[in-house]
């Protein structure tokens, strides 16, 4: 299954926000500052040499980590980077239970192929929702949270843009 | 010499230490608290202990050095660059100790070392010099100095020299005041108030020539090294032989490179610096009494090892080659890489290197004493290391270097190797239109490329948080899974993909 999650990065004294789609084939749409780029990230397996494609330019980055940060290489730029929680209420990465209706939405274009469940249904965490037919392979979207299904926006054959509600959790 | 005593550290104490291993003389190091694991340390056969890490307490201490040379028995000893090399004081109780001194005789070490003093005796040997004065002191003369030469001047501390001392005038009013300064200035760096002026000639080259000198007659030039890329009057990059330099130019300042040496009595290896301008015309700047920094390029260009010959020298032998025996084939080009931030004014980056990589292949060689595991500390100069190329070509040796600097991998200190790779992309320099100002031109365009690499490298942590993926912290080849890392953020990431969270 795919989602977009979006990561707070500190870069020295600045911090930006990175959003990553995953496709299908394995690679990556990461967009930052308003530009998206198609991103492969391959370890060279010495635990410090990493291949990242950028838009279909290779180049090493290399990376040592430790307790407080991460620092990277990039072509002789070093810098020290850290991953923060997002600011305010629902940080990212909190799985909050209760937390008021969640409307979750289409990761990616595709198609709806199955809705498992119908209104009023009540879904424990992890319970598979709909599967979204993209790029020849069937995704699992799968509930973030305990919860009713309170609306279904979504039927079988409907073809979905990205972002496009699915369905709405109590 | 059977025993040689290397008064330095860092690279060019390891570079000393490989002649003489080369040679067969027994070598000995000396070193300060804070370079006990140095690899100039370990490399000699005997490691000598001179004092806390402070240059004054060890590395410029006279006495500390003089004990370890009797101590270890040493009937040699090499200055290094920097430090006591251009000392006529140490030259002098090395010989009173009865230790050859690898290096010109304390007597032309002074005549050089004043650089005011210098240049008379230059002038006296028909060698064209900058416009300038001898010491000044009284303010009026200098303000006669500037009137004829024109502003802007450049007041020099005569006891200068390596471009320390130098302050820049650029109206009459500003004279009188900056003399005073830069004589109290002198007075503290050098221990000599002295100063003189110069005319500051824009826009200009920076060529020397390398000579080397024994003790038989024999004074050979070994050609040109072009010096112009320099940022507050430290050398970056520099390259031999000079895209302005045409044969007939280089015969010339050999000629009176070779003339200011034998004004001298030179012995050894110097360096004689000119000005060159937009006319090719050159101007004689000063001389260096020593081994430089930029040694290799001239090695790699004319295939001669110059601190073997420094050897041969210092024990009395004749050079063993002539002017006519000096056959340059190709270029070569040397990147100076320090522990500086070049998006940060160029401060000083200290820590702890993580080494993972130094250049390598044909045509490159590094000349250096990192190590992984190398603290940079405060107490020394921010060179790390020297990447010097020969290529067929100009061209071959910028593409040489370039891809030699994809191939340092040095983490844990910031490197001015961005900075390189900017500038040898510059195409103002890849047409060899350069001069001492050229490096001021560049910094701001420099400052906007800045940006790209950053992005990168937020791109990169938010994919390794995304895959869950935990570089080591250890040593290379360790499993990186169980680390630190993985049990911070990065491993949350991991699981909360799975769990099947995602953002509306």
């Amino acid at each position: 299954m795919s989602l977009e999650i979006t990561y707070h990065i500190q870069v020295a004294d600045d911090t930006l926000e990175v959003t990553i789609t995953p496709e299908a084939d394995d690679s990556l749409l990461v967009t930052i500052n308003g530009t998206t780029r198609r991103i492969t990230l391959i370890p060279a397996g010495d635990g410090l040499t990493y291949f990242l494609t950028a838009d279909g330019i290779r180049r090493p980055v290399y990376a040592a980590a430790d307790a407080q940060s991460l620092e990277l290489l990039v072509a002789g730029d070093l810098f020290s980077t850290a991953r923060v929680a997002e600011p305010g209420p629902g940080g990212q990465g909190s799985v909050s239970a209760g937390s008021g209706p969640l409307t979750l939405k289409a990761p990616m274009p595709g198609v709806v192929k199955d809705v498992l469940v119908a209104q009023g249904d009540h879904v424990e965490q992890g319970a598979p929702l709909v599967v979204l037919e993209a790029m020849k392979m069937n995704n699992q979207i799968r509930s973030p949270r305990a919860g009713s299904v309170v609306t279904l926006a979504v039927t079988p054959g409907q073809r979905l843009n990205r972002g496009d509600a699915l369905l709405t959790l109590s | 010499m059977k025993k040689l005593l290397v008064a330095n550290r860092g690279e060019i104490a390891l570079r000393v230490l490989r002649a003489c291993r080369e040679e067969g003389i027994a070598t000995v190091a000396v070193y300060s608290e804070a370079d006990r694991d140095a690899l100039h340390v370990r490399y000699a056969d005997e490691a000598y202990l001179i004092g806390p890490a402070p240059s004054s307490e060890s590395y410029l201490s006279i006495p500390n050095l003089l004990d370890a040379a009797r101590t270890s028995g040493a009937d040699a000893v090499h200055p290094g660059y920097g430090f006591l090399s251009e000392n006529a004081g140490f030259a002098q109780a090395c010989a009173n100790a009865g230790l050859v001194f690898v290096g010109p005789p304390p007597a032309a070490i002074s005549l050089l070392g004043d650089k005011a003093m210098a240049r008379r005796a230059m002038k006296q040997a028909g060698i064209p010099l900058v416009p300038g004065t001898d010491r000044v002191t009284d303010p009026e003369a200098a303000l006669a100095f500037g009137a004829e030469a024109g502003y802007p001047v450049l007041v020099k501390a005569a006891g200068g020299g390596g471009g320390r001392g130098i302050r820049v005038v650029a109206t009459p009013d500003e004279l009188a005041g900056a003399l005073q300064q830069a004589s109290q200035e002198a007075l503290q760096a050098f221990g000599d108030a002295g100063v003189y002026l110069e005319k500051y000639l824009l826009p200009v080259r920076h060529v020397e020539i390398q000579i080397m000198a024994d003790s038989h007659g024999t004074v050979v030039g070994l050609g040109e090294r072009e010096c112009s890329i320099q940022r507050r009057h430290q050398k970056i990059i520099e390259e031999a032989p000079s895209v302005a330099v045409s044969p007939e130019l280089r015969g010339r300042m050999i000629a009176a490179a070779v003339a200011a040496a034998r004004a001298a009595d030179y012995r050894g290896a110097g360096t004689v610096e000119f000005l060159l301008d937009r006319d090719s015309r050159f101007y004689f700047l000063e001389v260096n009494t020593r081994l430089q920094v930029e040694h290799p390029v001239t090695e790699l260009l004319t295939g001669r090892d110059l601190v073997r010959d420094q050897l041969r020298v210092a024990a009395g032998q004749p050079l063993g080659y002539t002017q006519d025996d000096v056959s340059p084939r190709g270029w070569a080009l040397e990147c100076r890489i320090t522990a500086e931030d070049p998006h940060n004014s160029f401060l000083p980056s200290l820590g702890r290197v993580r080494l993972a990589q130094l250049p390598s292949g044909p045509g490159v060689r590094v000349d250096s004493s990192l190590y992984d595991g190398l603290e940079v500390s405060p107490y020394y100069d921010s060179l790390l290391a020297k990447v010097i190329v020969w290529g067929e070509d100009r061209a071959q040796a910028i593409a040489r270097m370039r891809r030699a600097l994809d191939e340092f991998v040095l983490l844990g200190v910031k490197t001015n190797i961005p900075f390189h790779r900017y500038l040898l992309d510059h195409q103002d320099f890849q047409a060899g239109a350069i001069s001492t100002s050229f490096l001021e031109g560049v910094m701001e365009d420099f400052g906007k490329a800045a940006t790209a690499n950053r992005d990168l490298a937020a791109i990169t942590a938010a994919v390794l948080a995304h895959s869950g993926l935990s570089p080591a912290s250890a040593a290379p080849g360790q499993a990186s899974a169980d680390g630190p890392a993985a049990r911070s953020a990065w491993a949350t990431a991991y699981r909360m993909r799975n769990s099947g969270y995602w953002k509306v």
